[in-house]
């Protein structure tokens, strides 16, 4: 029911009614904000990212086909219009899961290392999670989007395979590849000196 | 199942996206193996700590930020050239000069530009349609002429007004008016025919000066300009006819020229003659001249030059005076040495006397005798091929326009590029605030 709903609000909206639209942005901001919020993580950029995506969905809305749900639509382009931001402000190194990862001074290697700690050690405040976007700000942006919607929002891989535009497989082997990097990297940042100057640096920036 | 198998299925499994023989597999595996049960625990946590990011409640005004843009993105669509941004946002926003030109719909633009050109096009042909074809020959032509023959009729009505006023003068001061005309019907009176002539003046000077006095008998220069056009073959008849015009009149004619011109293999003949005619006749004339052929181009002018005729008739009564007391003096004088003194003082006052005399007399005969410019030319003389070409003119008046306005736009750029940085700078501040 709410998805025909749906699609009837947005042919309003396409035809020019603006309280048809006003009623997908009520519907709409408030998870596009959080998923933004997440992805760029301070509140204006999440705000100038919500922004220019009811901007976008309303400039190209005539040519909205519904070939895909709406709300699917509107994540993309939020996800794109925040990996964007992303990439303009700053000009991040960009980490591949590929080479071996080069954190200042110490080097880890792609295979994870059995430090015989366990992450479960660590990961036990909430406020982890913070930490974990912080790592991920480093890492190719996708990762971060891809753990922000499949974690954070919650999404199943259907969708987030549609949101982002890759397949189904890639979605997985990313997102196990995204895992393995992030404990990686919360393991050596625990129990190695050099790293944790590393994290302060990081912190201060 | 070895252990790597399942630790590449961990992930999927934790986000209960295997499917069901896959995930009774793993949960098998894991129950015996330490090592992948840790990395569950690990990725699981990890999961939760995500998950448990507490949902951020956006700013309150962010709602009003959007719709705010979104209204001020449609009331600028209509003028917006730039490209309606790709819904997957690939490329998304384009920033800088290059973004911006990169953002241009070209097929939006391309149009705007071609109704452009087209509307101007099709402006500059109409006007020319109707100035043309309504109002008359030429774009110029027509305004010009009309502007003229307005001030025609209205330098016809104060000459007529004025020619009460001379009538009754020339009546009252005939006798003393009398032994001028014969010098001014005469130009090449000689030096001798003038010294007679001003001392007639000098008695006239004397006895009548009332008829002299300003505002008594107003000097008024005309000059005509009459153009005629006529059909094949018949200006040399014409000109003919049009010095009889002037004979009759008691004119004369100063200047006159037939010229011939070849185009596209045809011969143009064309009468170009400068006359004097009395004033009181120039009316008549031009009523004459104009019944030879079609009346294309006929101007009056008359200048007033009274004020300067009474200036000059004043100085020229003094230095009169002024002479005849040195004649007095030098009667008197005694010895050489003042009479040279004398003599060439008063050569001097002669010579000035008689420079303002030549110039009265300039006055005069062009205040009597107007001057009347005549052209006649054959049909198809004043157009280059004689025949109707619309398009050069269209053509020209198009490119006219967009001269007009490239110049336009030169003149306007340096404001708008101000306006636009000042506007942006604010947009940008105003934007920060929010």
């Amino acid at each position: 029911m709410a998805f025909l709903d749906e699609v009837a609000l947005v042919r309003r909206a396409a035809k020019g009614d603006m309280e048809a639209f006003e009623t997908l942005v009520r519907r709409y901001e408030k998870g596009l904000y959080n998923l933004a919020f997440r992805l760029v993580s301070n509140p204006e950029d999440a705000m100038d990212v919500v922004q220019e995506v009811f901007l976008k969905t309303y400039q190209a809305l005539p040519e909205f086909r519904g070939e895909s749900k709406f709300s699917t639509w509107v994540y993309r382009v939020c996800v794109n219009a925040s990996l964007d931001l992303l990439r303009k402000k700053q000009k991040f190194q960009m980490y591949s899961l590929d080479e071996p990862l080069a954190l200042k001074d110490a080097e880890v290697s792609r295979e994870v290392e059995d430090s015989g700690k366990r992450t479960e050690d660590i990961v036990e405040t909430r406020f982890l999670g913070e930490a974990v976007l912080r790592v991920l700000k480093d890492l190719e942006p996708h990762y971060r989007a891809l753990l922000v919607l499949c974690d954070v929002q919650g999404y199943s891989y259907q969708e987030i395979s549609e949101i982002l535009g890759m397949s189904l497989g890639t979605v997985k082997s990313r997102l196990h590849r995204a895992r393995n990097l992030v404990r990686k990297i919360l393991v050596g940042e625990q129990f190695s000196p050099s790293c944790v100057k590393g994290d302060e640096g990081r912190e201060h920036r | 199942m070895t252990c790597r198998e399942v630790k590449e299925l961990l992930s999927s499994f934790v986000d209960q996206e295997l499917a069901e023989e896959e995930r009774r597999l793993v949960e098998e595996h894991v129950k015996d193996c330490a090592d992948c049960q840790r990395d569950l625990t690990e990725i699981r946590n990890l999961k939760r700590a995500l998950q448990s990011l507490p949902e951020v409640e956006p700013p309150a005004e962010l709602h009003q930020m959007v719709m705010s843009a979104i209204k001020a993105e449609k009331r600028g669509k209509f003028l917006s050239f730039a490209r309606k941004r790709n819904a997957a946002g690939e490329k998304g926003r384009f920033p800088g000069l290059r973004g911006w030109v990169r953002s241009l719909d070209y097929r939006r633009l391309g149009t705007a530009l071609v109704a452009g050109f087209i509307l101007v096009f099709v402006s500059s042909f109409g006007t020319y349609w109707l100035v043309v074809k309504r109002l008359g020959v030429g774009v110029l032509d027509s305004r010009e002429r009309a502007g003229l023959m307005g001030k025609a009729a209205e330098d016809g009505s104060l000459e007529r007004k004025d020619e009460g006023f001379t009538l009754n003068d020339e009546y009252g001061s005939s006798s003393a008016q009398a032994p001028v005309a014969p010098s001014s019907g005469a130009p090449q009176g000689a030096a001798e025919g003038l010294k007679t002539d001003i001392a007639g003046r000098g008695v006239k000077s004397l006895t009548g000066t009332g008829s002299l006095l300003p505002g008594a008998e107003r000097k008024i220069v005309k000059r005509a300009y009459l153009s005629i056009e006529l059909s094949r073959g018949q200006v040399q008849r014409a000109s003919n006819e049009a010095m009889q015009v002037i004979e009759k009149n008691q004119g004369y004619v100063e200047s006159s020229s037939m010229s011939r011109t070849d185009q596209n293999k045809e011969e143009l003949f064309s009468f170009y003659m400068t006359a004097r005619i009395p004033r009181e006749n120039l009316d008549r004339a031009i009523g004459e001249l104009s019944t030879l052929g079609k009346v294309v181009k006929q101007d009056l002018f008359a200048q007033d030059v009274t004020d300067q005729y009474v200036d000059l008739d004043a100085r020229i009564r003094n230095k009169e005076v002024q002479e005849q007391r040195l004649l007095k003096i030098l009667g008197e004088a005694k010895t050489v040495g003042e009479i040279l003194q004398v003599e060439s003082e008063l050569s001097r006052v002669r010579a000035d006397i008689e420079s303002m005399v030549a110039q009265r007399e300039v006055l005069e005969k062009s205040s009597d005798l107007s001057s009347l410019t005549l052209s006649i030319t054959e049909e198809g003389a004043l157009k280059p091929s004689g025949q109707f070409l619309p398009w050069l003119d269209v053509w020209s008046a198009f490119v006219s326009a967009w001269r007009n306005l490239f110049i336009l736009i030169a003149r306007i750029t340096p404001g708008l590029v101000t306006i636009g940085v000042v506007v942006f700078a604010g947009s940008k501040v105003l934007r920060r605030k929010l």
